[in-house]
């Protein structure tokens, strides 16, 4: 079992020391530290909204009921990053058509599961596709897409 | 925030887009009315002729004593239509409403839930309140700010609202992170800009008017989905269109809305704190931000903003109010006349209350006259506040040519509203005339007419600065307009309607003369007359037009007397004076036409004066009405004025509305030609110097052209256009029925008369079958009417199915192999049907089919074997998807058969099912063939069984004859 550093979410998480499974808040953590480190200071929202599934995600073109929209707001990571993780993990397991449903189950359980090898070999691609949906810059979706796979992918060869 | 730039707050779009809903719900009633009554609808049918009525016998039609038959009949059948009407018409805005309010509802109940972000928004806040001071946002227009914390799913910044409640205006969180403050002015100026200018609920309505297309649109599929059979090939471009028509919704939807966000952009960058922040780079490097994920292009239609690499552009461009530009005089004159459409299927369906309906010409006033209200109180005011005059002229130091595009994009909305059938209805207005393309064109022009109209008073109430005056000057404009788009599209349509039914240019003439005295529209040039001097403000502008007008007066007067007196005593019949009449309210109104051509071509327009239409229109006018007045004094002194004041009143109002429809007809052509043609220095008059003499000859040389050639003369003496004249002055006679008098040749009697000249070896390509055919289909009576493709084609029989007793099953089979393996080198059917009246039960269809064998025995054994299945097999039975049982029962019997110079059998074909409703068909057959040619006719009446048996025989037996005449 793989065992990170997750900084000050360890401190939320768990006692000093104890070992866990990757999460999804730790990913996220990870991505964000990566990929957009200003909007630190917003990622704790953006967890609690996902431990009480709220967040529904940045995707593009929802439907907004009639209101108008300035639609040239600034696409922050941690408003997608949650809905990108997800998103990808149920990709890659395969689960596409369930993913909403597979989302709202890891709310209860935030562990990340445990991949191959060869799954953990596509989350990059997958990751990064779903970043430049979600409108991220692709220099930022690369680096996300980086720091993503590079964790799953040590978790993955550790089980191994 | 300042109101520096506010948008333009739009309540026409409130207007247009609850317009738009009560036709969809009118269409969507009449749907369901159509599709669930066909229970009424039969029981209808049956008591009308239990008593021996037809539907189209209403008041005016029918004698008194039938009268009460009929609205007892009837009575029932149009309560539930216009319940349906009315609930449509009801139930789809209040639904758009209460979805509306559900929608903003629903997103505030979801705000009320999210917690207080972490990161206190401070100072962000008090900003924001301070802008809407600055903005006047004050009461319920004053918005509540919300922050929202990351992840919460509202990832960019957005506006919403509630009616008759304060909105909110909704900001992501991240616009709190450091160095964010400019983005969040610009975001906060953004949404101020669309609460200043009250996009909020025009953004919901708009959004469920799209939305709300496509239930309405499945309502409207129904009776194509489960009415009668017949109905369903109506229904197919019914359901093409009613699917664009939903599209189109949509995309026009989008239009509106990235208009609006450019409008809030602009808003934006002309605020103070945006300006500091750093004004349009702040908004090119936001938009630089985005990263919008890749659409295939045709999504671009349905976007709701602009392109984020344009929005700088577009919003720097000093972009010209949309309202007065082409698309909104399309939308709104497509609308109007698309709206008038749903209106006229509810006053026909009030067929039955005669008490407030008088004759079918009622009908269609009073549904057009919301509409062209709706029309003329969407576009004169936009036109009246526009930059530039909607005529043009010359303005100081420039000349600035009409609006065309403004002024067409009316035209051809007017036009194309009666082309597109409300969402239930199986044809449109406009179907109903003949020669698309033809009938189109006179539309667009007198649709460009009546907007030239329009544009003209819009232009004179421009003039008028002052808040309360301008407004009363627009309130009249748009009455002036409104009555010239009643009158004009009334007289239009009756044209082409008696045009069509009698194919007579001279009656055309004498039609529109009569129009001025018939009719509550011969007011309406007295009310365009005295707005037109209202507008003008002084009589001073006027008095300077004198000379032009007492001197074209004194001509046309003089050469109106001239003729009189060198025809008065040639003139023997009542027809010939009123003929002589006429002329002369020609002339004079010719004279106000020179008038008025040269008040436009010379007179400056636009900001100084009375704008050049009004005013040629005020001379143009007085000059007739002038002339007019010596013939009626010619006429007193001459001791000819029997009625002294129907005299007085004829000669004031003839020409006077002879002038009206010159002006329809001439003046885009006369601004065309100023602005195309005319000189391009703008300090030069149009008729400067040596010009004069020119411009004098064009004036003189048109009338005298028309007037020689015919146009502008009235009728000529021909006593039976007179008569036709007359009868179209009274009200419509019953149609008759749809049958064969006595008095109409029946076969034997043509034949014996012109001898059986035919040409038995004669082999038909298929242009020439269909010529036949086309010829012998004009021999019906008037109120049937051939069918257009797919009826018009190749000859297919379809096997059917399922046939019972197997004895037949194997002999119609064996028929119809037999018969494709025949070579032939045409075969080609045509058919007519009996006027529709709307209602889904009924058809009477006649089919006449041509197939030219390659010998003249194959056309005999072709003949023989159909001969032989009487015989044979005279009842069977086929498979039928919608019927109860899934049967339907067929008998065939042969009559005596009534041999001419050919071989010819006839026979009665009798059809039995069971749907809904029981269905009886019946169809009288007749066989025949001529050398290599086989020719067979069918009239085939289904339910209502309203033409009796022998009248059948009679309509198939002429066209029979008449298709044998053809292939002589």
């Amino acid at each position: 079992m793989l065992s990170i550093d997750v900084g000050g979410l360890r401190d939320d998480l768990c006692l000093e020391g104890c070992e866990l499974a990757l999460t999804y808040p730790e990913l996220a953590r990870l991505a964000v530290e990566t990929a957009a480190p200003e909007e630190l200071e917003l990622l704790p929202d953006a967890t609690a909204a996902w431990y009480d599934g709220k967040g529904r995600g940045g995707r593009p073109g929802r439907w907004t009921g009639g209101a108008v929209e300035f639609g040239l707001d600034s696409a922050l990571l941690v408003e997608v990053v949650f809905p990108l993780l997800t998103g990808t993990m149920a990709e890659v397991l395969g689960e596409r058509v369930t993913a909403r449903w597979f989302a709202r189950k890891r709310r209860r359980a935030p562990e990340v599961p445990a991949l191959t090898l060869e799954q953990a070999q596509r989350v990059r691609e997958e990751c990064l596709t779903q970043a430049l949906n979600a409108g991220l810059k692709p220099h930022r979706a690369a680096l996300v897409a980086d720091a993503v796979s590079g964790a799953l992918l040590l978790q993955a060869a550790d089980e191994r | 925030m300042t109101r520096t730039g506010a948008p333009r707050y739009s309540r026409r779009m409130y207007l247009m887009v609850l317009l738009a809903l009560i036709g969809s719900g009118l269409g969507a009633g009449q749907a369901v009315g159509f599709a669930l009554s066909t229970d009424r609808a039969f029981d209808l049918h049956s008591c009308l002729t239990d008593h021996g009525l037809r539907l189209t016998d209403v008041a005016g039609r029918a004698s008194t004593d039938t009268l009460s038959q009929y609205h007892a009949c009837v009575a029932g059948y149009n309560r539930a239509q216009i319940g349906y009407l009315l609930g449509g018409a009801v139930i789809v805005p209040a639904l758009a409403l209460l979805l509306a309010v559900g929608s903003g509802l629903w997103l505030r109940a979801r705000l009320r839930r999210i917690p207080a972000p972490s990161i206190d928004p401070g100072a962000l806040t008090t900003s924001f309140e301070r802008w809407c001071d600055e903005a006047e946002l004050v009461g319920r227009r004053r918005p509540r700010l919300q922050v929202v914390p990351a992840g919460r799913g509202f990832t960019g910044t957005r506006t919403t609202a509630v009616p008759f409640s304060r909105p909110v205006v909704v900001l992501p969180a991240g616009y709190l992170l450091p160095g964010s403050e400019p983005a969040a002015t610009l975001a906060l100026a953004h949404e101020l800009g669309h609460v200043r200018s009250r996009d909020l609920v025009l953004a919901a309505a708009t959004s469920w008017a799209g939305w709300l297309n496509l239930p309405v649109l499945i309502v409207a599929l129904i009776p194509g989905a489960f009415g009668p059979t017949p109905l369903l090939p109506a229904y197919v471009w019914s359901i093409i269109l009613a699917i664009t028509l939903s599209a189109t919704v949509f995309a026009l939807r989008a239009s509106v809305l990235r208009r609006r966000e450019s409008q809030a952009d602009r808003y934006a960058l002309q605020q103070p704190a945006v300006q500091q922040a750093g004004g349009e780079h702040l908004l090119r490097a936001a938009a630089g931000q985005r990263q919008p994920p890749p659409q295939p292009g045709w999504q671009r239609l349905f976007r709701t903003h602009p392109d984020p690499g344009e929005r700088v552009d577009i919003a720097a461009r000093a972009e010209p109010p949309w309202q007065d530009g082409f698309t909104f005089a399309w939308i709104t004159s497509l609308l109007a006349t698309f709206t008038f459409q749903a209106f006229f299927v509810v006053t026909i369906s009030l067929g039955g209350f005669t008490w407030w309906r008088p004759n079918a010409g009622t009908d269609f006033t009073l549904a057009l006259a919301g509409p062209a209200v709706f029309w003329a109180a969407v576009l004169v005011p936009a036109w009246a506040a526009s930059d530039r005059p909607m005529l043009g002229g010359r303005v100081v130091g420039e000349r600035s040519p009409a609006r065309w595009p403004v002024l067409f994009g009316s035209a051809v909305g007017l036009t194309l509203g009666i082309y597109i059938p409300a969402p239930s209805g199986t044809v449109s207005l406009g179907s109903e005339l003949p020669s698309p393309p033809v009938s189109m064109f006179w539309l667009v022009l007198a649709g460009l007419g009546i907007s030239v109209i329009a544009g003209g008073f819009a232009d004179a109430a421009r003039g008028w600065t002052g808040r309360r005056s301008h407004w009363v000057a627009v309130l009249a404009a748009v009455t002036a307009s409104a009555a010239a788009l009643i009158t004009g599209w009334n007289v239009a349509w009756n044209a082409l309607v008696l045009h069509w039914l009698n194919g007579s240019e001279a009656f055309d003439r004498a039609f529109l003369i009569g129009q001025g005295a018939i009719g509550w529209w011969r007011w309406t040039l007295p009310l365009i007359l005295a707005i037109a001097v209202g507008l003008s403000g002084s009589l001073g502008d006027l008095r300077k037009l004198w000379r032009p007008i007492v001197g074209a007066a004194v001509v046309g007067a003089g050469v109106a007397l001239v003729l009189t007196q060198m025809r008065i005593g040639t003139t023997q019949t009542g027809d010939e004076v009123w003929l002589l009449l006429t002329q002369r309210w020609w002339i004079c109104a010719l004279a106000g036409w020179v008038v008025l051509v040269s008040t436009l071509l010379t007179a400056p327009a636009g900001t100084r004066g009375l704008p050049a239409f009004c005013r040629g229109l005020v001379a143009g006018t007085a000059t007739a009405v002038l002339a007019g007045l010596a013939q009626f004094a010619r006429d007193l002194l001459a001791g000819e004025s029997v009625d002294n004041l129907r005299n007085l009143v004829g000669f004031v109002r003839g020409p006077g509305w002879l002038l009206g429809v010159l002006v329809v007809v001439t003046v885009p052509a006369v601004l065309a030609v100023r602005d195309f043609a005319g000189p391009a220095d703008p300090d030069r008059r149009w008729v400067p110097g040596t010009a004069r003499l020119s411009a004098a000859v064009v004036v003189v040389t048109l009338p005298v052209a028309l007037t020689l050639t015919g146009p502008l003369t009235g009728v000529r003496a021909d006593q039976s256009t007179l008569q036709r004249l007359a009868a179209a002055r009274l009200p419509q006679p019953a149609k008759p029925r749809p049958a064969v008098t006595q008095t109409q040749p029946t076969p034997q009697a043509t034949e014996q008369s012109t001898g059986p000249a035919l040409d038995p070896d004669r082999q038909l390509r298929a242009a020439q079958a269909d010529a036949i055919l086309r010829r012998s289909l004009t021999r019906l009576p008037h109120d049937w009417r051939p069918l257009e493709a797919p009826k018009i084609g190749p000859s297919t029989s379809h096997p059917a199915t399922e046939v019972r007793p197997a004895a037949c099953d194997d002999l119609l089979k064996r028929l119809s192999a037999a018969d494709t393996a025949r070579p032939r080198s045409a075969d080609r059917v045509w058919s007519a049907k009996l006027h529709h009246d709307g209602l889904p039960l009924g058809t009477t269809i006649l089919d006449v089919t041509l197939t030219s064998y390659r010998s003249a025995a194959v056309a005999t054994e072709t003949l023989a074997d159909s001969a032989a299945q009487p015989a044979k097999c005279s009842k069977w039975s086929t498979y039928n998807a919608t019927a109860t049982d899934h049967r339907m029962n067929f008998t065939l019997e042969t009559e005596p058969a009534q041999r001419v110079d050919g071989q010819s059998w006839q026979a009665v074909l009798r059809a039995e099912g069971r749907f809904k409703l029981p269905m009886n068909i019946i169809a009288v057959l007749y066989f025949r063939v001529i050398g290599r040619n086989v020719v067979v006719v069918s009239v085939t009446q289904a339910r209502r069984q309203e033409i009796d048996l022998k009248q059948l025989r009679l309509l198939r037996d002429d066209v029979m004859t008449a298709t044998v005449a053809g292939l002589k």
